[in-house]
């Protein structure tokens, strides 16, 4: 049975649910949307994902969006090899971890990748009327309002600073987790793991990997998962050369303003 | 034995409770004042580092965050299945249980802060002891919230958001339970326990009229107080002293509450 899947190469939703589909040995028919061009706001799509996101799949006729819950099913519909963790409190460590994303690591996240590096390509080659169109398309009133922010105002908008410490704070969560456990939530790799995979690459192409010096185990972690097939299939072979670049560019240019903020207390 | 500590009107212990109920188990309670802070105490936050309820003790593994104790609850105690056995109806009972954690359980602190339960800090504090209480948060986006809801109540910046979101939730409820007689389908779930506490506290904040031109949440709403869970595990623990003040404070916003939903 086909499955087929909206996406895009840099999206971190995106890449959680390819790291998935590689750990399972599946593939899928692609349908590859050009997020800047705004695909993911037009009416036929809509139609299948309300939320205008990616990714969405459509397998054996069934839609499901929002990445968590995509992972959760195709464990549930292919469940060799296993990515839960065997006992109920693993999964509830697992979930945990998940849940996170949704309760604003992942606004989070958007938030300093917007601010450091993709305000860039919004304002490139547009006039002030096409930006805003393109800022306005976005469905969710809460969401259109920060990117518009931090598009315009980058690393000053008064989103960022919350938003560095979020992540921040993440990577504190995670070296005290993988002080007890190999991986996040158990002795086993799980959707925890696949789940926070795109956000720590995110810090480390963003130039931040000074933030690793001191969390040895988020080092150590990003490692062993970098290493693992379903990373190189699932995250490295849809790699954007000129997203990688121009975040190595930008990012490089803002470290001492990113540490300046954290200092700032 | 489970113990679990809780509030009594807390709609995330509500949660746990009726899940708990629905399965049959016996369990020990904890109860805390929540206006006296307990949940800040250290050996809590121990257990718990957000200082909120509920928590979950099992034979020694601490369990936190509601919708996470009422999956695990299911996968430790299978019988009766609270989740669809077929993995499409499972991502029908997981999407409306993650929209609680993208913001809905927030906005109705909302609602109930800026329509209510303000009125309760005004109650026992000074202004200027009410306004520190308020600077005393440690999540800013929280804080920033209830700075308005608490001090500006019905002309709180967030409150028309909130509105306009329970309305489009109650549409979104009424639009599934058009396939069946309950949220993901045709058998009780997780996710008909999740939004329960939420349906009981717009009642008591005399917000009904979002279901006026809705008619199947009603039915369903009968229909989930009639399971015996929802005494044991809301019933019976509604608090007195909060409810006249709640439905007063309700009914007198009902007006501008109905002109922000447009």
């Amino acid at each position: 049975m086909t499955i087929e899947l909206y996406h895009n190469g840099m999206s971190t939703c995106s890449q959680k649910v390819r790291i998935t589909l590689a750990e399972k040995g599946q593939d899928f028919v692609s349908h590859h949307f050009n997020l800047r061009a705004g695909d993911q706001h037009k009416p036929e799509y809509i139609a299948i994902n309300p939320n205008g996101v990616v990714p969405t799949i459509i397998h054996d006729g069934k839609i499901v969006y929002e990445s968590a819950v995509v992972d959760e099913y195709l464990d549930d519909i292919f469940p060799d090899p296993p990515l839960k963790p065997a006992d109920p409190y693993g999964r509830a460590k697992m979930r945990l971890w998940v849940k996170q994303l949704d309760e604003g690591l992942h606004a989070a996240s958007a938030t300093i990748s917007a601010c450091i590096a993709f305000r860039y390509q919004f304002m490139e080659g547009k006039t002030d009327e096409e930006l805003k169109k393109t800022l306005d398309g976005y469905v969710d009133p809460v969401k259109r309002e920060r990117m518009t922010e931090n598009v315009l105002e980058g690393v000053e908008s008064r989103f960022f600073k919350p938003a560095i410490r979020r992540v921040v704070k993440m990577l504190d969560d995670m070296q005290a987790s993988l002080s007890e456990t190999t991986w996040m939530a158990a002795d086993t790799y799980s959707l925890a793991d696949i789940a926070f995979a795109p956000y720590v690459t995110r810090v480390a192409h963003l130039q931040q990997t000074w933030l690793f010096d001191e969390r040895p185990k988020v080092a150590d972690w990003l490692e062993r998962t970098r290493a693992r097939a379903s990373y190189q299939k699932g995250m490295v072979e849809w790699f954007n050369p000129d997203f990688l670049s121009l975040m190595e560019e930008k990012g490089g240019e803002n470290v001492d303003g990113v540490k300046a903020v954290l200092a700032a207390g | 034995m489970l113990q679990l500590y809780h509030n009594d009107m807390s709609t995330c212990a509500q949660k746990v409770r009726l899940t708990l109920a629905e399965k049959g188990l016996d369990w020990e309670g904890i109860h805390f004042n929540l206006r006296e802070g307990p949940q800040q105490r250290p050996d809590y936050l121990k257990l718990n580092p957000a200082g909120v309820v509920p928590t979950l003790i099992d034979d020694g593994r601490v369990l936190i965050e509601s919708t996470v104790i009422m999956e695990y609850l299911d996968d430790r105690f299978p019988d009766p299945p609270l989740r669809p056995a077929d993995p499409y109806g499972r991502t029908r009972v997981r999407l409306w249980m993650k929209q609680l954690d993208e913001g809905l359980h927030a906005m109705t602190g909302v609602l109930s802060s800026s329509i209510a339960f303000r009125y309760q800090h005004f109650a026992i504090k000074s202004e200027e002891e009410v306004r520190q209480t308020i600077e005393n948060i440690p999540d800013p986006g929280k804080r920033e919230r209830q700075r308005e809801n608490i001090l500006k109540g019905l002309d709180s910046k967030f409150l028309p958001g909130a509105v306009r979101r329970f309305d489009r939730l109650i549409g979104d409820i009424d639009a599934a339970l058009a396939d069946g007689d309950w949220l993901a389908g045709d058998a009780f779930s997780l996710a008909d326990i999740a939004y329960t506490p939420y349906m009981v506290r717009l009642t008591y904040l005399q917000m009904g009229w979002l279901w006026d031109a809705r008619p199947r949440v009603p039915e369903w709403f009968e229909r989930i107080q009639a399971r015996p869970s929802f005494k044991a595990g809301i019933g019976d623990w509604l608090n007195d002293k909060y409810l006249p003040l709640i439905a007063e404070k309700g009914a007198e916003a009902a007006g501008k509450l109905r002109a922000m939903a447009g």
